[in-house]
């Protein structure tokens, strides 16, 4: 019964697609109250690095192939560490399914799996492994890419209901940095920056550094968090004021490449490997020294 | 949290090397069940996978009354093609969608709706954006009736 419904539904969506297409009806401009308003979900809002690599991808075609980058899981007890990684890792998996190489979606997968035992939410990341496999053995891409879809709700979902809000927003902060990394790299090996439009959003990096600027400062311990703050910051500035010219974009695009490779190798690196630094206190803003002239 | 949920898909593709699914399977927590209004927009949105659409899995859930629209922040790329879903699943309610800049004006897309009232109310729009940036969709009642707040999701497929 329910089938059918369903079924009846389906069809007379395919019809109404069709047939009933229609221009958009006037609708009056956002209020300011409305747009001050505006929900913000980071289910929604925060496009997955999926989702700028395919905008790319029709924009510029780049070999993918050349993008994929080997990384292993840091040694570290550091939760905020260990979140970042996720999503720098994560991000990686999508080169990896863009460029098609079954290996190094494993690799990256294994790597994960060692930090998703760091964080104690390995043991709910059952269920749809079977079919990833397969896909990914199968080179099965659109399947496999569809497959990792479908499990976003049920992942974050589980993700809260653990209480492990901050983890998200770090690995949704790392994933989108690792992102920016890759996208303007891809541009800069244009001669006539192709793809610098679809790059070109510093609003939703200075959305992110507003996010991290509410996590609590012990999440800042080995001075990540501020770090990767001050990266999404001077990266929203330097995609703001790129100016118009060739000249102008690709200096800028090679600041934010240069800042966001930093923060992966940060990301990434042990901790016995990291240079000790003093940790910025969070809510404190620093102009890095390449920038202070 | 995309990203997050991918990594955690890699996890699995490795994981299965170590456990068998049938030792795993009775350890999983229930998914959550997916409401009326949720079921109603994927469908919908299945439409557009037949041209090369992908669904994210991720859906605004919200309650929509009768007077009051409701807005969502979005970021939309240059160079992708996006269609944006709203269902509910009371019948009789008339439901727009509607795309704004991140100035707040509307911007012009293909508009998609269906006239029948059964089983539930859906609407849509499309946008191929010229530039990457902040958007804002919103969602409205254009009916005067049923008076009661309406249960309402919104999906989002791009290509």
């Amino acid at each position: 019964m329910l089938t059918g419904r369903y079924f009846v539904l389906l069809a007379l969506v395919t019809l109404g697609c069709h047939g009933v297409c229609a221009e958009t009806p006037e609708a009056l401009p956002m209020t300011k109250e409305q747009k001050q308003g505006a929900l913000f979900l980071d289910a929604l809002s925060i496009p997955s690095p999926g989702e700028v690599f395919a905008a790319l991808t029709a924009e510029c075609h780049p070999n993918w192939v050349t993008l994929v980058t080997p990384a292993t899981a840091p040694m570290t007890s550091d939760r905020t560490q260990l979140a970042l990684t996720l999503g720098v890792l994560a991000a990686n998996g999508y080169i990896a399914v863009a460029a098609q190489d079954g290996q190094q979606v494993k690799n990256v997968g294994r790597e994960m799996m060692t930090v998703a035992k760091a964080l104690g939410v390995s043991e709910n990341l059952m269920g749809r492994g079977n079919s990833l496999m397969e896909f990914a053995e199968n080179s099965a891409w659109d399947s496999l890419s569809a497959e990792l879809e479908a499990t976003e709700q049920e992942i974050r979902t589980t993700m809260i209901g653990q209480k492990d809000h901050h983890l998200v927003t770090l690995s949704s902060v790392a994933a989108w940095l690792r992102g920016l990394e890759i996208t303007t790299q891809i541009v800069l090996a244009s001669d006539q920056l192709k793809g610098v439009d679809v790059v070109r959003e510093p609003t939703l990096a200075r959305h992110l550094a507003s996010e991290l600027e509410l996590l609590p400062e012990r999440m800042n311990k080995g001075g990540l968090l501020a770090k990767a703050r001050q990266t999404l910051l001077d990266s929203a500035q330097q995609l703001d004021s790129m100016g118009a010219t060739p000249a102008t974009q690709r200096a800028a695009l090679e600041r934010v490449h240069e800042e966001t490779a930093n923060l992966t190798k940060e990301i990434l690196a042990s901790s016995d490997a990291v240079t000790p630094t003093v940790a910025p206190k969070m809510g404190t803003t620093t102009t890095p020294a390449h920038l202070a002239h | 949290m995309k990203m997050l949920s991918f990594s955690l898909c890699l996890l699995q593709v490795c994981g299965l090397a170590m456990t068998t699914s049938a030792e795993t399977t009775s350890l999983l927590p229930l998914p959550p069940i997916p409401s009326e209004a949720r079921h109603l927009a994927m469908e919908t949105a299945k439409v557009f996978t037949h041209e090369g659409f992908k669904i994210r899995d991720d859906e605004w859930a919200f309650m929509l009354d009768k007077t009051t629209p409701q807005f969502l922040q979005l970021t939309l790329f240059a160079g992708n093609h996006y269609w944006l879903t709203v269902a509910s699943p009371t019948a009789g309610s008339t439901l727009r969608v509607t795309l704004y800049d991140a100035q707040g004006h509307p911007v012009k897309g293909e508009a998609w709706h269906r006239d029948d009232a059964q089983p539930g109310s859906l609407a849509a729009v499309g946008i191929a954006p010229q530039l990457s940036g902040s958007y804002y969709v919103g969602v409205e009642r254009l009916e005067q009736s049923p008076d009661l707040p309406l249960d309402c999701s919104l999906v989002m497929a791009y290509k």
